[in-house]
This record gives C-alpha cells, sequence and structure tokens, in this order.
C-alpha cells in the first residue's frame, strides 16, 4: 500500500480490515479536512483497503 | 465496498443521512441543497442580475457552476463574474486564470479588479510595509485583504448593475463566522450574517450595499471539494500565504467536533439562524447612523470608512 498526502508520499502500515477513516485516523488526518482516492477513484471513508493500493489523500480546506 | 440506493459504486458516505451516494446520486444531492437553500430565504427575485464573486478556489468554482446550472438559461435572470486580484505572488494569478477559464467555459461574463489599481499597492506590499513599521501596527493581513475586497466587490457589483451580490460561503466558513463573532462579541457584524445580508435597517443602505447572497452555506466545504472533483471541475487549491488569524484555529476545532460528532456544525448553523432576528433586533437599537466617507464616498460607519483608514492612510 503507498499513501500520498499532497503529494508527499507517507510511512502507512497495512492492517488486514483497515478502511480509510482508520488509515486517516492511524496518520492523525481528520478526515473533515481530506478527500481520498483510491486507485484514482474517490471512495467514501468507510471503504475497505487492500495491500496493494494506490492511495491518493488530498487536503481540501480552504485557506484564503 | 458499499453501493448507493441505485445499486451503483459509492463516493461517499453521508454520515449524518447515515446514506451512501454515487457521483449523480451526490451531484443531485448537493444541487437540490443548493437550490432549497436559494428558495427557503428567497434570494434571488425575477428580473435580478446577479454578481458572482469568484476567486479561482474550489467554492466560488462550484457556486458559479451551481449558480450557472440553477440559473444560467433563464431569460429573466443575469449573471456576471467579478474577481478580485489582491496581489498575492504565486497564489492569485493562477487562481485567477482558473476563474477566467472557467467563466469562458460556461459562458458568463468576467470582469477582474485588482488591489494596485484601486489602492495602489497590493497585498504583498502592504504586507511589506506593516512589516517594517513593527509589531504594534500589524494587523492580520487577512483583516486588510478581507476589508477591501468586500470594499471593490460591493462596489464593482454596483458598478456593474448587480442586484444581488453572491459568494461561495459553505457551511464551514458560516460557522466559523459564528463563534468568531461571539468570540469577539461582534454583534453587528453577527447581525449581518444570515442567508441575506440583511440592509433594511437603513433604506440608504440598500442602495449603496448590494444585499450579498450564499448558496452554499448549507453545504460543508468536504461536498463542496468532492461536489468540484466528481463533476470534473478545475479548481485552484493552493493555500494563500498569508493566511493567520483565530480563523484557523476556530476551523481546527470546528473540525475536531465535526470527525466526533455529525452534524454538530448545521446544528451551530440552525441555532445561529433561530436567534438571528433577536440579534438583528439588539442591532438595531445600538446601532450608530450610516455615513458616507469623507475620502472615498462609499458607506460606513465613520466619517472615514474602515477601507480607506487600513488601505489609504
Amino acid at each position: 500500500m503507498r499513501v500520498f498526502y499532497s503529494g508527499k508520499e507517507l510511512k502507512a502500515g497495512y492492517r488486514k480490515g483497515m478502511s480509510v477513516e482508520g488509515l486517516l485516523k492511524s496518520l492523525g488526518i481528520n478526515p473533515e479536512t481530506v478527500l481520498v482516492k483510491v486507485n484514482d477513484e474517490i471512495v467514501p471513508d468507510d471503504c475497505m483497503l487492500d495491500k496493494e493500493d494506490n492511495i491518493e489523500v488530498l487536503r481540501v480546506v480552504s485557506g484564503g | 465496498m458499499a453501493n448507493c440506493k441505485c445499486g451503483k459504486k459509492a463516493v461517499f458516505f453521508r454520515k449524518y443521512e447515515g446514506r451512501h451516494l454515487c457521483r449523480r446520486h451526490f451531484s443531485e444531492s448537493i444541487e437540490k441543497k443548493a437550490k432549497r437553500t436559494i428558495a427557503k430565504a428567497g434570494m434571488v427575485k425575477k428580473g435580478d442580475r446577479i454578481a458572482l464573486a469568484v476567486s479561482g478556489g474550489k467554492d466560488s468554482c462550484v457556486m458559479l457552476h451551481l449558480m450557472h446550472k440553477v440559473f444560467g438559461k433563464r431569460p429573466d435572470i443575469r449573471l456576471v463574474a467579478v474577481s478580485v486580484d489582491e496581489g498575492v505572488r504565486g497564489y492569485r494569478k493562477e487562481s485567477l486564470d482558473v476563474a477566467r477559464r472557467l467563466c469562458r467555459k460556461l459562458g458568463v461574463e468576467h470582469h477582474t479588479y485588482s488591489f494596485r489599481k484601486e489602492f495602489g499597492k497590493t497585498l504583498d506590499q502592504k504586507v511589506r510595509e506593516l512589516k517594517k513599521l513593527g509589531k504594534g501596527e500589524l494587523r492580520e493581513p487577512c483583516t486588510y485583504c478581507g476589508v477591501g475586497r468586500r470594499y471593490i466587490l460591493n462596489r464593482a457589483a454596483r458598478e456593474l448593475g448587480a442586484t444581488k451580490l453572491c459568494s461561495g460561503h459553505n457551511l464551514d466558513d458560516e460557522t466559523q463566522a459564528i463563534l468568531m463573532n461571539y468570540m469577539r462579541g461582534d454583534l453587528p457584524r453577527a447581525s449581518r450574517m444570515g442567508p441575506v445580508t440583511d440592509w433594511s435597517m437603513a433604506k440608504r443602505r440598500g442602495e449603496l450595499f448590494i444585499p450579498r447572497i450564499k448558496p452554499m452555506r448549507e453545504i460543508p466545504e468536504r461536498e463542496s471539494a468532492i461536489y468540484a472533483a466528481v463533476n470534473g471541475l478545475e479548481m485552484y487549491s493552493k493555500e494563500c500565504p498569508h493566511i493567520s488569524g483565530i480563523r484557523f484555529q476556530v476551523r481546527d476545532f470546528l473540525n475536531d467536533m465535526g470527525s466526533m460528532y455529525s452534524g454538530i456544525k448545521f446544528t451551530v448553523l440552525e441555532t445561529f439562524d433561530k436567534i438571528l432576528p433577536c440579534i438583528r433586533d439588539t442591532v438595531r437599537k445600538e446601532e450608530a447612523e450610516i455615513k458616507l466617507c469623507g475620502n472615498c464616498g462609499e458607506p460606513g460607519s465613520d466619517d472615514v470608512c474602515k477601507t480607506c483608514k487600513l488601505w489609504r492612510a
């Protein structure tokens, strides 16, 4: 599993049965502030992850 | 992965409604919500010319897209887009390019105004100038930017003959502003919130201040971003280099609460809307008379308006 947050790759451990929400929590990212693409598709927070997935986390909160 | 009620793959799980939504049903739900917000507050009337404040960021692009979808084919409603170039290097030019492209694609007339032309200097120059003056003189850059931007947008809307000024403020922006006004004890500013800015307190105000409308005030920021993404809207998402101040602490607090208690931002907004008439009554009794600025002639609460104090002093 590879995880990119705003273009930078993050170190993230995969656990069987891990959801998008679980992954975000383990990385200390508030789900309210991001949208997540798994293998280029936008997915809901309860989507289950696979160890081969490519995950892109995009920050969505505005800053001016 | 869970599916939408139609059987298609979900792109979003809306916790506060307990339902999964596919691309189409998610987009339809956002469009329905915006239409309901517009109708509920009577934001748009027959014959309106609406100035749309577009920066090129996701919320203003979504607002432009939604307003065009709802009113673009109505012969009795006219839309015109207005942008403000504050002069922030490596940030604003790029976002205005996005705004221009979207307006061109949708066939919406677009006008750009700038701080440099209006105030003789950019926001970057102003911030440098203030830093030189030392800490005592330095207010948050967002104060100078917000005051200047509101001033230009109001005047531009009036000059373009607009009867409404529409912004892309979302649920998060609204709830942040509500809490900030409470914390600062700023009732006059709180009284001007709500779906349509109330300028009815003095007749003269209605002529000088263009009523502001916020069709996205019930759409969470995250859903605005997902709407932009699933509809393939080009949007500029870089953060302004000058961001600072209490708003960002309030934003983080509300997002922490929102992730623990889904729907809490709606509760903040709904409660505020219920007490807004009382706030307006209180402010009406205490409010100072509207004066015309002796320097620029624009409306304000003092002999010299806040914009002139901050930008032309």
